[in-house]
């Protein structure tokens, strides 16, 4: 059964695609331009298509219930790419830019086409040469080498903080990861200090969770997890936990690299 | 030695070369005559049809990684010898001729690929996060442990069968980064990014000509304001923009940017050629690329393609286009339902 309707929702996903909409205004000129036009093509391809859409898959009281048993609200704005918003405004640009044949025309079509540019978007990204060949960190590099090098092991387990756990696999697969895919994504979206550090006694689960998000669990659960896990490594953020909290942790320290040092898990090796 | 800058350049090269002969032969067989930009788009899109559907039998039959790379070559490899022989026999090879020098049209647009490329690989953009790390883990632990969605992409456990809906993305770029014996981030990040901002600029550009009927300064114009508007519009984050620049190359952005926009060029080129089978394949691969490599595009290219056809068949009365419609949708919803169901 549908459980209401979420209308809003529809004009969340609508506003966070196009913004200020100056863009779909554009389009939708576009749209009444060729409708109002001779061309049977243009309108086959570009008008037709939009008003079937625009009755079917953005019509929100023919989605909703369809959204809300496929439970797919997180992939709908997607759909907007099929709209050729972006395209048709710039061929109309082009075809009333090259329409000119007066100089002067055709330089004020152009400075035109730059302002709705403009206007529209606004500024480029920077331009800023890539560290490397691979366009990630060179400090994930710098650790992946240094874990290498400091294990005799080729599938060494290697526990490391959140912002790591999603780069060093996609450069070095060797690693298995010593915290599960629900441990590192507990905390995702929450920083240390607005962890409830009471919460590290629910489960080891929820211990190592915490850990991995910089919060200085009690070093005694956090020990049992490495022996337990049989973690060979672990990666220290050097923004997170103090000195003093990781003398009680059974690690021996290895190497650093920028913002990061490497510590062999003792009692790991011991067991 | 392949991951670099040189690799980069060979692996495009050998990409491109690859991607125009097998778009020429499918030109020539047609007896149509293509500009080279549009033999080089429909070959890739070709390249990527045949990987989907060899690919998805492999994965699903839970072989090893090494079998798809080892069918996957033998199968492009006779498609390649087999186009050689086709363009020879057809006289195909004679009639590839260099641009000239002098054409200004010609020469703006690759300065405009060439500076958006150059964006690009320097943007700085670099959200290789959740998304990605689930992308690349994938091809990466392919390449790692030769077995193909069989370990977590993040923490490197096996897990027997992926069980999160997926697509064929990941193997496409461990099976390029095994055959060209690079990294599978400087595959994704690079060779197939540029491939990316290559491809969206064609099918602009060769959307715009087949608009204006043949008139070269009003494609270049629009693709010289598309890529503006792609530049200076990249932050607003759902839009195809957004994935072209700051996520490029992820199955979403490569859906976003190529899959779709081709799927409208074939559109146009179906009604620009009155149904004839040549346009109908041509939406057909688009459908299968899009299903194939992008689990978004199952749903999202269905969409696209069928209301881009309804509106064919009512606007011109062409009931007879029914089944076509029918066939040529048929092996991407038979991939997408693969994918998802079984």
């Amino acid at each position: 059964m549908v459980s209401g309707w979420d209308l809003e929702f529809y004009r969340t996903v609508f506003t966070n695609y196009w913004w200020h909409g100056l863009f779909f205004v554009v389009y939708l000129g576009g749209l009444v331009y060729l409708a109002a036009g001779k061309s049977a093509e243009l309108k086959q391809v570009f008008v037709w298509p939009f008003v079937i859409m625009l009755i079917s898959i953005f019509n929100p009281f023919l989605m909703e219930p369809i959204l809300q048993r496929t439970g797919w609200q997180n992939r709908y704005s997607r759909f907007f790419w099929m709209l050729p918003a972006e395209l048709l405004c710039a061929y109309i640009l082009a075809v009333l830019i090259e329409r000119q044949n007066r100089a002067e025309w055709r330089t004020g079509m152009i400075v035109m086409a730059a302002c709705l540019v403009f206007l529209c978007g606004g500024s480029a990204t920077e331009f800023a040469l890539d560290d490397n060949i691979y366009k990630i960190d060179d400090s994930v590099i710098a650790v992946a080498e240094m874990i290498d090098a400091a294990s005799e092991k080729e599938r060494p387990v290697v526990l490391y903080d959140e912002e790591m756990y999603y780069w060093i696999r996609q450069y070095d697969a060797s690693f298995t990861t010593g915290a599960k895919k629900s441990e590192m994504e507990t905390y995702r979206w929450m920083t240390a200090e607005e962890i409830d550090a009471s919460e590290q006694y629910e489960s080891r689960g929820q211990a190592v969770a915490m850990f991995v998000r910089g919060v200085e669990v009690e070093p005694a659960l956090i020990n049992k997890v490495f022996a337990g896990r049989e973690i060979d490594f672990f990666v220290r953020n050097r923004n997170f936990y103090s000195e003093e909290y990781l003398k009680q942790l059974n690690l021996v320290y290895v190497d650093a690299v920028e913002g990061y040092e490497l510590y062999r898990c003792v009692q790991a090796r011991e067991e | 030695m392949m991951d670099s800058v040189l690799g980069v350049v060979l692996a495009l090269a050998a990409l491109l070369c690859y991607g125009f002969l097998l778009g020429s032969s499918f030109c020539a067989l047609f007896q149509k005559r293509e500009r080279a930009g549009f033999c080089l788009l429909l070959g890739m899109m070709l390249f990527l049809a045949v990987f989907t559907v060899t690919e998805l039998p492999i994965e699903k039959l839970g072989l090893p990684f090494h079998v798809l790379v080892y069918v996957q070559t033998g199968v492009l490899l006779a498609l390649f010898a087999a186009c050689i022989v086709f363009c020879a026999r057809k006289g195909v090879f004679r009639e590839w001729k260099m641009p000239a020098a002098s054409d200004i049209c010609m020469t703006v647009f690759l300065l405009l690929i060439l500076f958006q490329v150059i964006y690009g690989m320097n943007n700085g953009g670099r959200i290789n996060g959740y998304d990605t790390s689930y992308y690349n883990g994938h091809a990466m632990n392919a390449i790692y442990t030769d077995t193909m969605y069989q370990y977590n992409p993040r923490t490197g456990r096996y897990i027997g069968l992926e069980t999160y809906e997926y697509d064929g993305y990941p193997m496409l770029i461990a099976y390029l980064a095994k055959v060209f014996f690079m990294h599978p981030l400087v595959v994704v990040n690079r060779v197939l990014a540029i491939l990316e901002i290559i491809l969206a600029n064609l099918i602009v550009y060769e959307t715009a000509m087949r608009l204006s009927s043949g008139k070269r300064r009003v494609a270049v114009w629009t693709a010289a304001i598309y890529a503006g508007m792609s530049v200076f519009c990249y932050q607003f984050e759902e839009g195809r923009f957004f994935y072209l620049w700051q996520r490029t190359a992820e199955s979403k952005s490569m859906l976003a940017n190529v899959y779709l926009p081709f799927a409208l060029l074939a559109l146009l080129m179906l009604v620009k050629e009155s149904g004839a089978l040549y346009g109908w394949l041509i939406l057909m691969l688009a459908a299968i690329v899009g299903a194939g490599l992008s689990v978004s595009g199952i749903f999202v290219m269905a969409v696209m393609i069928g209301s881009g056809l309804l509106a064919l068949i009512v606007c011109q009365r062409r009931w007879k286009y029914l089944p076509y419609s029918v066939l040529c949708m048929l092996p991407g919803m038979a991939i997408g339902i693969t994918r998802l169901f079984l």
